[in-house]
């Protein structure tokens, strides 16, 4: 009896086990049929919710990831001309634009819902955003425009996501792309390199580091290893200690 | 004296050896009609137009603007590798999700099965997603930003990338 008993209880455990290592395994993208990689701020693709939601010249179209080899699509919407990016967070996907940020509810990509637009000068723009700031570059040089914008850094509150309000800007030389960690935003700067803000108070908000020598086009935090791109090659670096940040590798290009 | 010295320096401004108008613009990727939508892997080989990149898992995916993907072998940040380079005409952007590579191509929205890098198989091809690559001229540029005149009998063009120009004779204007 007893030993029916111990036998049972090793089963249940095993099974409960083995279940516990099943969901862990989805933790990460939490997508059936395996998890989404990460791309850089300047994509016009994006991944989320199991569907992939891609942008052509004015358009945004949703497709359906459940069986991956077979996308299917499920949803398209006229945004605007000119739509240069797509960031996704959570429920929420903003476009950037000419015409500025694009902000909707894909909570159900088979109806997405129109949420605010945020409308500045005219330039090309990439979007990130944490729960509560979005942030944007605009660049006066940039492929998409023809010299009439500005070239900064344009901070959003977006606590109430239909009315975001425009924080701070800071004027940089050339921006492109850029990421956020945490308390830390990373701005690609072209020839002067990459930017490192600390935002945990975005009122009293300081450049706290930064990357020097190389041109940054576009950045990919992944587990405090800042991966970046631009015309020199392909750098990784070390941002765990943020005032050392260092240099792991590169592939020169 | 003065005068025959600045007809001859005007002369010469106008006359010299190197008379050669060297600018920035973009040139065509031309490629065979029926090459323009074959997905394959080919041997590593040097970055030509730095695009854009994206992380998944062990790989870093880095893509060469209208050619293809780079795949490096990342599995040690210290000492990335380039493993291979996908051609994808017409490339702007990439996703990946489990062993699915999504890609544009051309006009079209491609899925390929990545699960082995060295063999990448197209599994599903949407057609129509975008516009067809312009024949004619690079869009979305500057007025009079300087371009290589297309020539058909090249290829077919399967975008526009940035290089240095001599002697261009072509340019975008209203």
């Amino acid at each position: 009896m007893k030993k029916t008993i111990y036998i049972i209880t090793t089963l249940l455990v095993v099974l409960f086990l083995s279940n516990c290592q099943k969901e862990s395994a989805d933790i990460g993208g939490g997508n059936i049929g395996g998890t989404t990689g990460k791309g850089g701020s300047m994509a016009k693709f994006t991944i989320a919710n199991d569907h992939l939601f891609l942008i052509n010249e004015k358009q945004l179209k949703v497709y359906d990831l459940t069986t991956p080899s077979n996308p299917t699509k499920v949803n398209e919407l006229d945004v605007d001309f000119g739509i240069e990016t797509v960031f996704s967070l959570g429920n929420k996907l903003f476009i950037g634009s000419v015409n500025g940020v694009y902000i909707y509810d894909i909570t159900d990509p088979e109806n997405i819902l129109y949420l605010s637009h945020y409308e500045h000068i005219t330039s090309c723009d990439p979007v990130v955003a944490n729960d509560t700031l979005a942030f944007v570059t605009l660049n006066s040089q940039s492929a998409c425009h023809w010299q009439t914008g500005d070239n900064r850094l344009d901070i959003l509150d977006i606590k109430n996501i239909v009315n975001p309000v425009l924080l701070k800007s800071i004027q940089l030389e050339n921006p492109k792309g850029l990421g956020v960690d945490g308390q830390y935003l990373f701005v690609c700067n072209s020839e002067q390199g990459v930017k490192v803000f600390d935002i945990s108070n975005i009122y009293q908000m300081e450049q706290v580091s930064g990357i020097s020598g190389i041109d940054a086009y576009d950045v990919i935090l992944n587990n405090n290893i800042l991966i970046l791109v631009g015309k020199d090659g392909l750098f990784q670096y070390n941002y765990e200690d943020i005032h050392q940040i260092e240099l792991l590798s590169n592939i020169l290009f | 004296m003065k005068k025959i010295f600045l007809i001859s320096f005007v002369f010469l401004l106008f006359f010299n050896g190197n008379n050669v108008f060297k600018v920035d613009g973009y040139r065509p990727v031309y490629v065979p009609k029926e090459e323009a939508k074959v997905i394959k892997v080919l041997p590593p080989r040097d970055v030509i137009t730095q695009g854009k990149i994206y992380v998944k898992d062990n790989y870093i995916f880095v893509g060469d603007v209208n050619q293809g993907i780079h795949v490096i072998d990342n599995s040690d940040p210290r000492h990335p590798q380039k493993i291979a380079f996908i051609q994808i005409y017409g490339n702007h952007d990439i996703a990946v999700k489990g062993n699915t590579l999504y890609a544009d191509n051309m006009d079209d929205l491609v899925a390929i099965d990545i699960s082995d890098m060295q063999n990448p198989a197209l599994v599903k091809r949407v057609e129509g997603v975008y516009k067809m690559p312009n024949q004619h001229f690079p869009e979305d540029l500057p007025f009079q930003t300087y371009f290589e005149c297309p020539d058909p009998s090249k290829g077919l063009i399967v975008g526009w990338i940035p290089a240095e120009l001599e002697n261009p004779k072509c340019y975008t204007s209203y």
